[in-house]
């Protein structure tokens, strides 16, 4: 049995570690704040970028047989995998689920005997994977000195990705990140960007908008311009939903430490109050039997 | 019939603007365009310049660098980068730009550099 001095010592520990859980359940519910409306906002811009390019897809076929963003060229043997995670742990399952989504394309896409190229932004997930796949990664984007995701950022990293494609360094492009739903759920989703994946259930809302549009100049330069611009803005929102769903999970896990600590410290009190009146209780007995025997 | 139309820019952050407006001057790929209620369909390209949204009380203008519009059903999108003030818009913020393009213009292959060199020559236009 440990000694009431050993309890006490045990108690404290778990008391500061409390704290310290509490603080950073307080932190993230401060940055959560902030990242889910940057998420939030953003949102219409994807939204309108989509709908923008589902009135010039419906009515676009490309004439050449020329790499472009929207439709690939029909090569499908190197995929290319991005996956955003966070810089920092402590935040529950948040890194390791949407890891394991991509673990299962890697697989899958291995069995039909594809290549696979991954990036990692962000380097909790460079750790998770490195160890298994360390020869298909072939960058990992630093975002630890970055302290809200701007547009900037997602250009850099979109321009270099757009590079490689016409480098024909791959053929697919997917990017897997977390999207955020609320504070205690966060959505592992993976999106193809590469060829463009137009959602099909939209096919009411896109019969409205067949109508016959303009275009200044031609259809194809304005995909030209429009295409990257679009790869940008999903890797913007990724990075966007990311960071939101990064300090929500924190929050959620920093709560249920919290709460597990304070489960843990009532145990505790319980056991070392129950063992001191043991011991009162003993020198009680030794007490009075002392007495007795005079 | 209405006389104003709905518009909206958007840019990668935040609905930056929206409301109802009677005329709205956007700097197209192809020149300059005016926007009135009940436009034909047009999707098109901007170049760098200014927009000008005219409605009932004043009128605003915004700089704006690159970006698309899309027109129709009386609604006009505006999907902008770089959009800002026209306030903010003197010789050494346009400085500034023509410096990055002209600084991508070297790393650029051909076809690129067509496309900045306009966007250079337009910049250059908004010097005063």
């Amino acid at each position: 049995m440990p000694s009431l001095d050993d309890l006490k010592k045990r108690i404290g520990s778990v008391k500061s570690t409390q704290k310290i859980t509490k603080a950073m359940k307080m932190v993230a519910a401060a940055k959560l704040r902030r990242a889910q409306e940057s998420a939030e906002s953003s949102r219409p811009y994807s939204e309108t970028m989509e709908d923008l390019i589902s009135s010039i897809s419906s009515g676009y076929s490309p004439t050449s047989s020329e790499r472009n963003l929207l439709t690939g060229d029909n090569k499908d043997s190197i995929h290319m995998l991005i996956l955003f995670t966070s810089e920092r742990g402590l935040c529950g399952g948040f890194n390791s689920i949407v890891t394991k989504s991509l673990r299962d394309k890697i697989v899958s896409l291995e069995e039909s005997g594809k290549q696979v190229k991954i990036i990692c932004v962000g380097k909790k997930g460079y750790d998770i994977i490195k160890r298994q796949y360390e020869d298909k990664i072939i960058e990992v984007v630093d975002m630890r000195s970055v302290k809200s995701a701007s547009y900037q950022d997602a250009k850099n990293i979109a321009d270099k990705i757009i590079k490689m494609y016409f480098d024909e360094e791959f053929d697919k492009c997917s990017i897997f990140y977390n999207k955020f739903k609320s504070v205690i759920s966060q959505i592992p989703t993976e999106q193809q960007i590469v060829p463009i994946d137009i959602p099909e259930n939209e096919s009411d809302t896109t019969k409205n908008d067949n109508t016959f549009f303009e275009f200044e100049p031609g259809e194809s330069e304005i995909l030209d311009e429009l295409l990257p611009l679009n790869f940008t803005i999903q890797i913007f929102k990724a990075l966007l939903e990311s960071a939101a769903s990064e300090q929500g999970a924190r929050m959620s896990a920093m709560d249920n430490a919290s709460r597990n600590a304070s489960d843990m410290i009532d145990n505790l009190t319980l056991f070392y109050n129950r063992s001191r009146q043991a011991v009162i209780t003993k020198e009680l007995i030794e007490i009075i039997s002392g007495a007795e025997a005079v | 019939m209405s006389d104003q139309f709905n518009y909206k820019l958007v840019t990668p952050e935040k609905i930056y603007l929206e409301g109802d407006a009677h005329m709205v001057v956007l700097p197209g790929a192809e020149g300059d365009l005016g926007v009135l209620p009940n436009h034909s369909n047009i999707i098109t390209s901007l170049r760098p310049g200014i927009i000008k949204v005219t409605n009932s009380d004043k009128t605003q203008s915004l700089f704006v660098e690159e970006g698309f519009i899309k027109f129709s059903n009386n609604e006009l999108l505006v999907i902008a980068v770089g959009l800002d003030e026209e306030a903010a818009l003197n010789n050494d913020f346009i400085n500034d730009k023509i410096e990055n393009y002209s600084s991508a213009l070297d790393a650029a292959d051909e076809a690129q550099k067509m496309k900045i060199q306009k966007k250079i020559d337009s910049l250059k236009l908004l010097l005063n």
